[in-house]
């Protein structure tokens, strides 16, 4: 509440003020008035003050919650729109209305969300239904290049954060189900067995599928006599090189693009997963030669609470086919650009470059930039978990 | 005064702080323009151009333009507006 107080001992107002405990704020001196702000509790407490000052007081204004209920509280239907506001909230915030996948690379998103709809979760289910630890595990048995799986719902939002590994198979030869086994061709660089015997030195050339680390220990009992053999999971770092070629085409003659600038814009709303248009116009666009994109921007309340609500937004950006002849030099650099985006694509992320040498052929109306490559990366795989020849895990020999 | 005395040599000797013990004021003053002192007596004189604060030591004197008390309890008080000079005594 923001009161004026006129009077000649102000000061003394003010100190009787902080004396009594009544809190004050906002206070300003201006032409013998002062202003200041005080709660409807503070104001009850002031009429001893204000005899005791010879002071006078005057409301000037009156602001806050209390006020807002009082001048409200016969407008029923406000009130019930306020209250059903609230219930609303609470309601919705108990559906799932967003799953999120974080970390998939070669699983799309999609093919995921789909899986989770044919297991009973889906975007706009009861929250306190979904049991993730059900759902982790038939992920993780329909999925076996997932390594690593997390769910966790903040709120209406289901986040599934996944790792997944190369996806490489191995048909392993003579491998027992619990051996370190290579992943590919390649010349063994470095072998530490963490767990088990090496059965390759560094500089053996092996192959796919051969053993690394066996999955026995050579030991010696108290006679100097081999101890029977103990079976146990192999483990280690093994690390293998190996070369590769990878090429890519870039002609001299290209058809591009040239953007006119012009874009035409169309909005839509989606709402509990129905679709409404908001131009209310045909979505059609006059261009005759045009780029979609499309962005979807899901609406939320703070960080965890997605709502049903989706603004799509479609632009179409006009443009004119082109053709453009490259000169030797902008072909060359086109392909060596081809050529790194298709290594990025090609290699696994963890393998190391060691030597990498690009040459560049000329031929009729093709440039072709082909690398070879020198590369070193980890080639153990154990072979523990998957199934070998009918086998499957240790129990089996054991 | 005595019993200042041995109040500052107890806060001295025991490392308590000062303000705590004897009650003196805690002046911070935020750049030119925020002011907040703790454990003031009361005000002796208001107005848009200075603020005198009685404390246990002395009287502070603000001076400055649109100054406001932003916040007053029994304790604390916070000043507000464009500070000139800050003078004690």
């Amino acid at each position: 509440m923001r009161i004026s107080v006129t009077g000649f001992a102000k000061e003394r107002f003010l100190n009787l003020l902080s004396a009594n405990d009544i809190f004050a704020w906002d206070i300003v001196n201006t032409g013998g008035k002062l202003m200041l702000s005080v709660s409807i509790s503070g104001l009850r407490k002031l009429r001893p003050i204000l005899r005791k000052t010879h002071c006078r007081f005057r409301i000037i204004s009156k602001h806050g919650l209390p006020y807002f209920i009082y001048r409200h509280k016969k407008r029923t239907v406000f009130v019930f729109g306020a209250f059903m506001f609230l219930v609303l909230v609470f309601a919705m915030s108990q559906f799932i209305w967003l799953i999120e996948i974080n970390g998939n690379f070669f699983l799309t998103d999609t093919e995921l969300i789909q899986f989770c709809k044919n297991n009973g979760v889906y975007t706009g289910m009861y929250k306190h239904n979904i049991d993730t630890d059900i759902l982790k595990t038939k992920i993780r048995q329909n999925y076996p290049q997932i390594s690593w799986i997390s769910i966790v719902q903040n709120g209406t939002r289901l986040l599934i954060e996944i790792s997944e590994n190369s996806g490489d198979t191995v048909i392993a030869g003579d491998a027992g189900p619990l051996d370190v086994i290579s992943a590919r061709d390649c010349i063994v660089t470095k072998i530490i067995a963490q767990n088990g015997t090496p059965a390759v030195n560094v500089g053996d050339t092996v192959k796919k599928g051969d053993v690394l680390i066996r999955s026995v220990f050579d030991t010696l009992d108290e006679n100097g006599q081999p101890a029977p053999l103990s079976p146990a999971r192999s483990s280690g770092i093994v690390r293998g090189k190996w070369r590769c070629r990878v090429c890519a085409d870039i002609p001299y003659k290209a058809n591009i693009k040239a953007f006119t600038g012009k874009r035409d814009v169309f909005l839509s709303l989606e709402l509990f997963g129905i679709d409404f248009n908001t131009n209310f116009i045909k979505n059609d666009t006059k261009f005759k030669n045009y780029d979609i994109i499309k962005r979807n921007i899901q609406l939320c309340i703070g960080a965890d609470y997605p709502l049903p609500a989706v603004i799509k937004k479609t632009v179409y950006a006009e443009y004119v086919p082109k053709q453009v002849v490259y000169t030797e030099e902008k072909a060359r650099q086109a392909a060596e650009t081809a050529l790194n985006k298709k290594l990025f694509a090609v290699l696994p992320q963890s393998c190391d470059i060691l030597d990498k040498k690009v040459d560049f052929t000329y031929s009729g109306e093709l440039v072709t930039a082909a690398a070879e490559l020198l590369l070193e990366d980890d080639i153990g795989v154990n072979t523990g978990g998957i199934a070998i020849n009918g086998t499957n895990e240790a129990s089996d020999r054991q | 005064m005595n019993g200042d005395i041995i109040k500052a040599s107890v806060a001295d000797n025991l490392d308590i702080p000062k303000e705590v013990l004897m009650n003196i004021p805690v002046i911070t003053v935020s750049g030119k323009d925020e002011m907040t002192i703790e454990n003031f007596k009361d005000i002796r004189d208001f107005s848009e151009e200075h603020i005198t604060i009685n404390t246990k030591i002395s009287k502070v004197k603000l001076t400055g333009t649109g100054l406001e008390i932003s916040y007053l309890t029994k304790e604390t008080l916070t000043v507000k507006g464009c500070f000139k000079t800050l003078e004690f005594g």
